[in-house]
């Protein structure tokens, strides 16, 4: 089809000279209402503001999307109940089990997502609070290694998800607050096929709002298996302030500080396992079972993470 | 050399207006939603007056807006059907090549969309993607599947 056959048609269109009229008064009626004219900013000033608004806030907003908020350790409960006497309000978490969910467990519901990516029951989920009422759904790609929907929220969000049989396929269409290198992780353990997302969410006038990528690998034989997901949400900022875990609720519980300089908090107990590193903006979280903290420590030094703002 | 965006609401309407209505007359196939959708945008548009760049990152983010209005009156349309869409007049259009326009008309609202971007805003693959909120490799597909789909209805030229 000759792009200039269509573009020649669609030129005859004009917008009527009273359609105009009436854009033109509607816009002119919020203007008078927004503001009383004799109160009106010339639009220099409004610059102005913004910029200087714009110069005090971008440094800040790159501090707080950098600045670490990962729990701080204490040893006991008395010292967790001590420093939140002192803060008033204090959240500690604490393991619940010895044993890890199964690997099957931990597949099944991503499965269930993978087999019914063309259906409405599998549409929901977020990480923007804010949008939580998703209505419908369109799918881009059914087939292939790659599948691809949209899936619209009540106030006009959009959240575009892609499901994969390789996690490393996900890569590159994050927007690059958070991104990873998953070569290393797919020479050195194996993926599940088809247990691997990554969503972004966006509002109704396309600004990021939030993205979330999650994926599932096991040990070559089998015998250890974890998620490792990351988050980012551009609508809340994150104080871990008085968050704390006491160490005597765990095995081991310690910081470590990766190659690239992100600090992880690495907690083992039973054969549990968890690793998160939460900024203001940004989480990255393992949990699985039956990894030893020297695997641990080497899988995060090899991710290539880049948590930004 | 890069224009400068519009000073005041007429100046961005006599710019702009035409072109945001094609693609909600389009996109929408009724003068009366598409009247509601560029009213809806030139009002979030005074916002974001003086705002702009230039005037392509003006004229970008309009035609974002319009889209994504457009598409609210869709999904209103979806939950809320209230007229035949084939049944509303076409007022204010009358098309030299009717067989073209019926043949676009008829076509699914996210292939005319990107026809619409691509053929008459002149916008490549890349562009339309970061306009629409869509991946390159969808917009690829739609504006593919979109010409094949007009091929079929008007034939083979």
């Amino acid at each position: 089809m000759n792009n200039q056959r269509i573009k020649r048609e669609i030129e005859t269109i004009e917008m009527p000279e009273d359609m105009k009229a009436r854009i033109l008064a509607g816009c002119r009626e919020a203007e008078e209402k927004t503001v009383p004219a004799s109160k009106r900013k010339h639009p220099w000033k409004v610059i102005l503001v913004a910029a200087v608004l714009v110069v005090c806030a971008v440094p800040v907003l790159a501090g707080q999307g950098n600045s670490l908020q990962n729990p701080t350790i204490l040893a006991d409960h008395q010292a967790v109940e001590d420093a939140g006497s002192q803060l008033g309000s204090f959240s500690y978490g604490s393991p619940n089990r010895r044993t890890p969910h199964s690997l099957e467990e931990m597949t099944e519901s991503r499965r269930m997502k993978w087999e019914g990516w063309e259906s409405e029951d599998t549409m929901r989920g977020t990480v923007v609070m804010d949008m939580t009422d998703w209505v419908a759904m369109e799918v881009l790609e059914a087939d292939g290694p790659v599948k691809a929907r949209e899936v619209y929220e009540r106030g006009g969000g959009v959240k575009t998800e892609y499901a994969a049989e390789d996690p490393a396929d996900l890569q590159g269409l994050e927007s690059g607050a958070v991104t990873w290198d998953l070569t290393w992780m797919n020479q050195h353990y194996c993926y599940v096929p088809g247990a691997n997302f990554f969503y972004r969410i966006q509002d109704r006038w396309g600004n990021l709002l939030g993205e979330h990528a999650s994926t599932l690998y096991t040990t070559q034989d089998e015998t250890a298996w974890f998620s490792l997901d990351w988050t980012y949400d551009s609508t809340y900022a994150y104080d871990g302030t008085n968050n704390f875990v006491a160490e005597s609720d765990y095995d081991q519980v310690y910081e470590y500080t990766t190659a690239v300089g992100n600090t992880f908090l690495l907690q083992f107990y039973g054969d549990c396992v968890w690793a998160e590193c939460q900024t203001t903006y940004a989480w990255v979280s393992l949990y699985g079972g039956y990894l030893e903290p020297e695997q641990l420590e080497e899988l995060l030094d090899n991710l290539g993470l880049t948590i930004g703002g | 050399m890069k224009h400068l965006p519009a000073n005041t609401i007429e100046e961005a309407l006599d710019r702009y207006g035409d072109r945001l209505y094609r693609l909600a007359l389009v996109m929408l196939k009724s003068p009366m939603d598409a009247e509601d959708a560029v009213q809806e945008t030139f009002l979030r548009y005074l916002d974001r007056l003086g705002s702009f760049q230039d005037a392509e990152h003006e004229k970008a983010w309009l035609l974002t807006v319009t889209t994504n209005q457009c598409r609210d009156v869709l999904r209103a349309r979806q939950r809320h059907p209230q007229v035949a869409l084939d049944q509303v007049p076409e007022e204010g259009h009358q098309p030299q090549d009717r067989a073209i326009w019926e043949s676009l008309m008829a076509l699914p609202e996210k292939y005319r969309e990107v026809l619409v971007l691509h053929a008459v805003e002149g916008y490549r693959v890349e562009e339309i993607a970061k306009l629409i909120g869509k991946t390159p490799s969808a917009v690829k597909m739609r504006l593919s599947r979109g010409r094949k789909l007009l091929e079929e209805s008007l034939g083979k030229e």
